[in-house]
């Protein structure tokens, strides 16, 4: 009776009682003492207040009643001799109950994985995933073009990585129609002609040269080739060494694999920065490969058993449940700050953002002098480009690649980065002659370029091969 | 969410606690407080609204159990219907002024409180009972108890005091029995509302349910699609409000209280008047004892005054949903059914040649009633009387039958939940039987007999086997929604989702 009633006070008062005097304290209106305690509402909403007084609470509540219950029970064993005969029948209760719920998860489970065989048996095969399910998929540019499914298909059977030495990973082999990936895991340019006494042309960088959203013929590689080929007389090799989620570390390693093995290039083409952007926001710290958590992950074997949670999970029982349960729930609308705040990067590990900023510049500053210095001893030509991205130039958007910069500037942590470091390539880059900023090779074009923030179509990788080749004319008027 | 959960929880606390409380005054008092603290949630102004009503009201029915006479019957009616006509009524009727106007401003200011018109009907039994001569002596806070009670002060059931206040006073009585029922009705009605009525209503993939049938078709309804509709809006405000009954019973037979049913297999019904003594019971039979009984008996010298009684009240019955006209056709709709079933009934007792048989007059009378009742429903979801009328027509056009506006899914689910509901009903009435004849095998002593046929020894293991589940309820019931509500809190924590709650259909009337 005690317990109820005092239960019962303390949630009238954690209700009702103590959300109205934080609320008064917030607006600087209850006594003095407790408006001190409240601080920083120019930042905050009440609600915040309140949701934590809310967690306290809660916290609390469950405290207390397991205390209660921990004191009933030692009263419980202290006053009443009948306790022997009232734990076996308790006993008996939840031991019956326990193994129905048992028997009865196994029956449900046996019985949804029969029906579920059963529907597999009888219906129809489902559509085949066309690609990964990725927004740049359905961008409009594709819905005109024959290949576009295909690609996208091939694109997700393309996944499939193979361990590489000192870069960490290539894609494995794959032939298809619009992607060709050789025995190296090199993607094929079409057209090349690597002979020995062919002009050969080094390509390297992320997903953006690699030519994620591209087919074979419409890469950066791809467009730089058959354009050297009109300026130059005899065979020429363009070599597409671009990987998805490189950084300009990974991109020099590969450079340096190529000298080693004797396969020299005339001209060396470096275009990156944003992968090493995204590595730093993801780790904290510049110069890391990306996702370096799951590699390491992966080589320290540190995967734990399931838990618990995870055994429901993957019960065929949850899955027609998790279902059901679709049907019947929405969307948390608080998800995607809540997803945003969760996440861990080097805002939520307090790092600075201008160190940070500095550190992957200088990084990216030192692989071009090492590449600078190689380039001198293999005597070879080499041009850094800095790679632009959907919120750099002053290309006239489509309400799309509006929607695209929009979702880029939502994470914001990314995009402090991202704007820091190109405002600090802006500043520094002066000196270091073969690098360049192409932000605003597509500012004549209205048409729809970007896929998302950072690739683009064929169409924008034919307009980068021009205005890369451009510049490797004017910086090497021998070219030709 | 955390204060929804954390006033719920206080409200039963409290509720635990004053029902153990020895005196019966002190936990009254109690018991009311934590109505009132309820009720507050919605706005303090509303509660004053009731509390306001419960005093005029037991005021109104002191003054006439001194003296019952008409004009004090008259005021106590007066103290009812011009609040809820001010806060009902009169908005819908301003709101016809042009946007802008201060008739219409107005109308947007005044908000009706939060189940209004089912403690206003409430206070209204009570005053009609005392006229009638029926001994009722509540104390102040027995009265306001009454109207404020908190598992039905929302939506109903509408309660009569002659019910409720010897169980107001009953000593504590909160046994095993209670709390099993109870909690059997609980869980009953969640599953009516949070599952059944919300896939119906939001449909298999969202924006494919009867909501979007009715809001989202603008015209073009097929005849198919106007039965499915008429048919899916039936079963879903009968899984809404049944459901949210349902709960409402639970929780007050947790603690010892019954509160009236207000719902009783309405769709088995095999005529229109057995589907009135089903549907929304608790304000069907206040309409036919305080309504009905009296303006017939007024009237019953001339033989047709009953069929005009019919539609009065029945249009009283569409009228107390609201002031739009689609409520009070539907009220007359269902009035003049009620006519032509009174007349049908007397047609077959003067030409005996109509008679069918048995069974097969009945599936046809229960066929009947059903297409009825779901043509019915489309008058009081339509979003305008014009557009039921649209329905209408396509329901009764031949060449409508050959279009379909819906999505396929929709016909899918509707007809898989309406057939899925008759099936139930029809496996629980059997297995019923069986239980039944199994018990009287086992008080006679047969069960052991070797002249059983095949088909008896069957019924009877069925039987037996039902008795014994019905018999060990929770010992499979209880893991069964342990495990329900484990996995689906799950999915819902990995979803990142939030139950849709849609509103009870009926907290808006």
């Amino acid at each position: 009776m005690f317990v109820v009633g005092s239960l019962g006070l303390w949630l009238v008062c954690a209700v009702w009682v103590v959300p109205a005097i934080i609320e008064s304290a917030y607006r600087g209106e209850s006594w003095s003492f407790l408006n001190r305690m409240i601080t920083g509402q120019a930042t905050h909403p009440v609600g915040d207040y309140l949701q934590d007084w809310y967690r306290v609470a809660a916290k609390l509540t469950i405290a207390a009643l397991l205390s209660g219950l921990g004191f009933w029970l030692v009263g419980l064993v202290i006053n009443r001799p009948a306790l022997v005969y009232r734990i076996q029948i308790t006993y008996k209760a939840v031991a019956i109950l326990a193994l129905n719920a048992l028997l009865l998860l196994a029956a449900f489970e046996l019985a949804t994985r029969g029906i579920s065989k059963i529907w597999s048996a009888f219906s129809k095969p489902s559509e085949q995933l066309v690609g990964e399910g990725e927004a740049r998929e359905t961008v409009s540019y594709y819905a005109s073009q024959d290949w576009a499914k295909q690609f996208w298909h091939e694109f997700r059977q393309t996944r499939r990585q193979h361990y590489y030495p000192y870069v960490g990973w290539r894609r494995a082999p794959f032939n298809g129609k619009t992607i060709q990936i050789d025995q190296n895991g090199i993607r094929v340019t079409p057209g090349a002609d690597c002979s020995a006494a062919s002009f050969k042309v080094f390509t390297f960088g992320g997903s953006t040269m690699w030519g994620t959203g591209s087919p074979s013929w419409g890469t950066i590689p791809a467009y730089l080739q058959s354009d050297l080929e009109k300026l130059r007389r005899g065979p020429v090799c363009v070599m597409n060494f671009g990987e998805t989620a490189y950084v300009s570390t990974q991109d020099v390693i590969m450079l340096q694999l190529q000298l080693r093995s004797g396969n020299v290039p005339d001209v060396a083409i470096f275009y990156s920065v944003s992968g090493d952007v995204y590595a730093a926001y993801q780790s904290g710290r510049a110069g890391l490969p990306m996702n370096l958590d799951q590699m390491a992950t992966k080589f320290e074997m540190t995967k734990s058993p399931p838990t618990m949670v995870e055994l429901l999970t993957s019960s065929q029982s949850y899955s027609v449940i998790e279902d059901l349960t679709s049907k019947l729930t929405i969307a948390d609308p608080r998800q995607g700050e809540r997803a945003a705040s969760e996440l861990v990067t080097y805002e939520s590990k307090g790092i600075e953002v201008s160190k940070l900023s500095d550190a992957i510049v200088q990084n990216y500053f030192e692989n071009y002098k090492i590449v600078k210095s190689l380039a001198q001893t293999y005597g070879f030509k080499y041009f850094f480009f800095v790679q632009p991205h959907v919120a750099r130039g002053s290309k006239s958007l489509t309400s799309e690649e509006q929607d695209m910069k929009q979702k880029l500037q939502k994470d914001i942590p990314l995009y402090k980065l991202l704007t820091a470091v190109y405002q600090t390539l802006d500043l520094r880059s002066a000196t270091y002659q073969n690098l360049h900023t192409i932000d605003h090779v597509f500012d004549g074009d209205n048409a729809l370029i970007w896929i998302d923030a950072f690739h683009v179509t064929p169409v924008g990788n034919q307009l980068l091969a021009q205005k890369m080749l451009d510049v490797i004319r004017v910086s090497a008027p021998g070219l030709r | 969410m955390i204060q929804t959960i954390g006033s719920i929880l206080a409200v039963l606390l409290l509720w635990v606690l004053g029902w153990h409380l020895p005196s019966v005054k002190g936990r009254q008092l109690l018991l009311l407080i934590v109505s009132y603290l309820f009720y507050g949630t919605w706005g303090i102004g509303f509660l004053a609204a009731l509390i306001m009503s419960s005093l005029l009201n037991y005021a109104c029915g002191l003054a006439l159990s001194r003296k019952a006479t008409a004009p004090r019957l008259w005021l106590g009616i007066a103290v009812n219907l011009v609040p809820l006509t001010f806060f009902k009524y009169l908005p819908p009727l301003l709101e016809l002024g042009s946007a802008g106007s201060w008739q219409y401003d107005l109308a947007r200011q005044i908000i009706m409180p939060v189940g209004m018109s089912f403690w206003t009907f409430q206070g209204l039994s009570y005053l009609f009972d005392i006229n009638l001569g029926e001994e009722l002596d509540p104390s102040l806070v027995e009265f306001c108890l009454y109207m404020a009670f908190w598992p039905t002060v929302v939506s109903g059931p509408v309660c009569r005091l002659p019910n409720m206040l010897p169980q107001f006073r009953q000593p504590a009585s909160i046994t095993w029995e209670n709390i099993s029922a109870g909690s059997l009705r609980l869980i009953q009605g969640l599953t009516m509302k949070f599952v059944l009525a919300q896939i119906l209503g939001s449909g298999w993939t969202p924006g494919t349910g009867v909501v979007a049938g009715f809001d989202q078709v603008k015209g073009g309804w097929g005849g198919i699609d106007v039965w499915f509709l008429g048919i899916g809006f039936g079963f879903l405000l009968f899984f809404d409000f049944a459901g949210y009954s349902h709960m409402v019973i639970g929780t007050a037979r947790i603690f010892g209280i019954r509160v009236p049913e207000n719902f009783d297999r309405p769709f088995l019904s095999t005529t229109p008047s057995v589907f009135w003594t089903r549907w929304h019971m608790s304000l069907s039979f206040w309409i036919r004892d305080y309504v009905f009984i009296p303006l017939a008996a007024a009237g019953r010298r001339y033989r047709w005054w009953p069929y005009i009684v019919f539609v009065i009240s029945m249009t009283l019955f569409g009228l107390w949903h609201g002031a739009k006209l689609t409520f009070i056709v539907f009220g007359i709709y269902h009035g003049l059914i009620l006519v032509l079933h009174r007349w049908g009934q007397q047609l077959r007792q003067r030409f005996p040649m109509l008679h069918r048989p048995h069974h097969l007059g009945r599936f046809l009378s229960w066929g009947t009633t059903f297409l009825l009742m779901s043509l019915g429903f489309i008058c009081f979801r339509a979003n305008t009387f014009s557009e039921a009328v649209s329905m209408w027509r396509s329901a009764l056009s031949p060449s409508a039958y050959r279009h379909f506006a819906l999505p396929q899914s929709f016909y899918i689910l509707t007809a898989t939940i309406v057939l899925g509901y008759f099936a139930l009903e029809a496996v629980n009435s059997v297995l019923l039987a069986w239980r039944l004849r199994y018990r009287q095998a086992l008080s006679e002593g047969r069960l052991g007999a070797r002249s059983l046929s095949p088909a008896s020894t069957f019924t009877l293991i069925m039987g037996a086997f039902s008795h014994f589940l019905s018999a060990t309820l929770w010992w499979w019931l209880a893991p069964v929604v342990s495990i329900l509500v484990l996995f689906a809190g799950l999915a819902i924590y990995k979803q990142s989702a939030v139950i849709a709650i849609t509103p009870f259909i009926y907290t808006l009337f």
